[in-house]
């Protein structure tokens, strides 16, 4: 496990997010929730060896982060979320994929192709359950002050 | 009345395809165009979304709107939708006026990018950056900066010329090799070891559309079907796109000079 790549992940989130435009504000933050993500991806990767759950783990991760980053500047989350999933979105092994099917080498097409769909699989859906828990944090604050009146 | 309800409309529209054309997910499309609607009390809408296109139809007093908005460009600047998120809750909660609205959805869309030369060197750092966390060298490193830095430069010019994403996307493939090969050729001699694929790999980085293939299983885990279809097609399309313009170059290279 390289604790020096969390570094690189953190400085390419930023430049990544520099490339989305998002709000200057927000640039710092989304660069902390990736890296923090790309750590807990480390963890899973090297203690389970499973590609596909720490990615799950990892982008769990970012979406918790960036829930709480949305709350406290008042934004919405997708903003600090799409540049922090950056380094674990598997676009390398999408691009790698065509690339084998074009050298006509199938058999690797297939293998890291469905690996890439299943990681972003993954990613997606830790994203969705990241934000859902967002709604249901919200939504019993919402109940707990209305209550009383 | 009429003319006032069909501003609104034209307003949730507008609303909706800023935040699609930036790279929105479509339920946040749908809900906030729901949103705008709602709050000035139209009766009944209904709205559905795809990457391509929103149609909105609604009923007011008898009295029945449609509308159909073609969209088009795809890229991701997530200030824009920052700042729609801002306006329609602004605009639900207070009693902004129809033309205000309209201005200030005008003001949005021109709002202000980081200068492109900035954006060049970002984009620089990003695709160098992974070149590192790839397992390359300072030297790679220093290289795919310069090769992700003409990438993202060059991608941007080209997008001038064509406004086709495939088109734009083999060539951001063939600069990044052509960058990667010329360098690796001019400081053979002064370095050992220097692996081409590395270098690619980083420079490529700005273009694979890692977000895109994300963004679509999102939508259709969260039911919208049609749209991570779309979205998943122009993923796969991008990364055939990138493919085809790295595997023209390096077969260019191997005929011409028989590889590194």
């Amino acid at each position: 496990m390289n604790l020096l790549t969390i570094l690189y992940a953190f400085i390419s989130i930023v430049g990544f997010a520099v490339l989305f435009n998002i709000p200057r504000k927000a640039i710092l933050l989304s660069g902390i929730a990736g890296a923090l993500g790309w750590f807990v991806y480390l963890i899973f990767r090297t203690s389970l060896a499973s590609n596909i759950f720490a990615s799950f783990a990892g982008a769990f991760v970012v979406g918790i982060m960036g829930e709480i980053f949305a709350r406290y500047k008042k934004q919405p989350a997708t903003i600090f979320v799409v540049p922090g999933i950056i380094p674990l979105v598997p676009g390398y092994g999408l691009y790698y994929a065509m690339l084998k099917i074009l050298e006509k080498n199938y058999q690797e097409a297939v293998g890291v192709g469905f690996e890439a769909i299943l990681v972003a699989i993954a990613i997606a859906s830790a994203v969705i359950m990241s934000t859902s828990c967002g709604r249901i944090y919200r939504r019993r604050l919402k109940l707990r002050t209305k209550v009383p009146q | 009345m009429k003319d006032d309800i069909r501003k609104l409309l034209e307003i949730a529209i507008y609303a909706g395809k800023l935040m699609l054309e930036n790279g929105a997910e479509t339920y946040r499309v749908e809900e906030t165009i729901n949103m705008i609607c709602k709050s000035k009390g139209i009766d009944r809408t209904q709205n559905f979304t795809i990457p391509t296109a929103i149609f909105l139809s609604c009923e007011h007093d008898g009295e029945f709107y449609s509308y159909i908005e073609r969209t088009k460009s795809i890229r991701i600047d997530l200030e824009i939708i920052s700042l729609v998120n801002d306006f329609s809750r602004e605009f639900v909660n207070t009693e902004m006026s129809l033309d205000t609205a309209n201005e200030k959805l005008k003001a949005i869309a021109n709002a202000p990018m980081y200068p492109p030369w900035i954006m060049n060197i970002f984009g620089g750092v990003a695709g160098s950056f992974f070149t590192l966390m790839f397992g390359g060298n300072l030297i790679e490193f220093a290289m795919a900066f310069i090769t992700s830095f003409t990438v993202v430069f060059g991608v941007r010019k080209m997008g001038k010329f064509t406004g086709s994403f495939f088109i734009k996307n083999v060539l951001g493939g063939m600069i990044s090799t052509l960058g990667a090969l010329c360098l690796v050729y001019l400081a053979k001699d002064y370095f050992d070891l220097l692996r081409v694929d590395k270098i690619i790999i980083g420079s490529i980085m700005p273009l694979v559309p890692g977000v895109a293939i994300t963004n679509a299983l999102r939508d259709s885990i969260s039911g919208d079907f049609v749209s991570g279809m779309s979205k998943l097609s122009e993923a796969v399309i991008i990364a055939v796109a990138i493919a085809i313009g790295v595997g023209a170059i390096l077969n260019v290279e191997l005929l011409i000079l028989g590889g590194v």
